[in-house]
């Protein structure tokens, strides 16, 4: 997710129940084949949403596949960045 | 200096880690190298069956014979391994849902693999063969690419799936 995120930045994120997701939005998703994982939502199609990294050099979207919302464990609500 | 103090919980309390690293996928996939090790592991049969019509071996040949065993060995995990990475990395939804069969066949290759390492029959180095020229085959069709099947141009002279590649 470089450079909106790099290695050893904490994160905080939020879910509450009446969240909606929208296509930018930074989420942290627990996805079946790559666990649990920080990527950016790239699209929105009812209750699934396509997710994208920023780096272009990122698992494709086509790689991760459309995820369930209810996979999504928070949006990103504050990043607290590691000394590099 | 936030950061240090959740460094600091973080030692004690143990914050879950997620990832975001940019994962590099090479693309860069092709069934040949199993059938290859597959062509290998059948070519060290033949030649430990034609040990096997000696009627004593010399020291020499009993060197080579552990040579041979090893190597066959050897390419059959190989096989094993080339074909995991294909089926792990390259192949998803999409070509589970044209293939539902995929899983079976990796798994009677991982079967048919081991099988190969265990025996000295070439019967086992043939159906490891067919098993993984059936791979190649589903492979190249996901990408949309039509096969044939040749002999191969050197020992031990088995037909092989090969994709079709055309030049424009």
């Amino acid at each position: 997710m470089a450079p909106s995120l790099l290695s050893d930045d904490y994160i905080i994120v939020l879910r509450f129940p009446w969240s909606r997701f929208y296509q930018g939005q930074v989420v942290l998703v627990e996805h079946t084949q790559y666990q649990l994982i920080v990527k950016r939502i790239a699209d929105v199609r009812g209750q699934e949403v396509l997710l994208m990294g920023d780096h272009p050099c990122s698992l494709s979207s086509d790689d991760m596949g459309w995820v369930d919302e209810k996979q999504i464990v928070g949006k990103l609500f504050c990043r607290i960045e590691a000394k590099h | 200096m936030l950061h240090q103090l959740l460094e600091r919980v973080n030692k004690t309390m143990g914050f879950e880690t997620a990832r975001a690293h940019c994962d590099i996928p090479c693309k860069i996939y092709d069934p040949i190298t199993a059938q290859l090790a597959t062509l290998s592991v059948l070519r060290f049969l033949d030649l430990i069956n034609e040990l096997e019509q000696k009627e004593s071996l010399s020291l020499a040949d009993q060197a080579l014979f552990i040579r041979l065993v090893n190597d066959k060995e050897k390419h059959a995990a190989k096989v094993k391994d080339e074909v995991r990475i294909i089926w792990g990395d390259f192949i998803k939804q999409p070509q589970i849902e044209a293939q539902p069969d995929i899983h079976a066949l990796v798994h009677n290759i991982m079967m048919a693999a081991s099988a190969g390492k265990q025996n000295v029959s070439r019967e086992k180095g043939e159906s490891l063969l067919s098993l993984v020229n059936q791979f190649a085959k589903h492979f190249w069709t996901f990408k949309g690419v039509d096969t044939y099947q040749a002999v191969c141009p050197y020992p031990p002279s088995e037909k092989l799936v090969y994709p079709l590649l055309k030049q424009d």
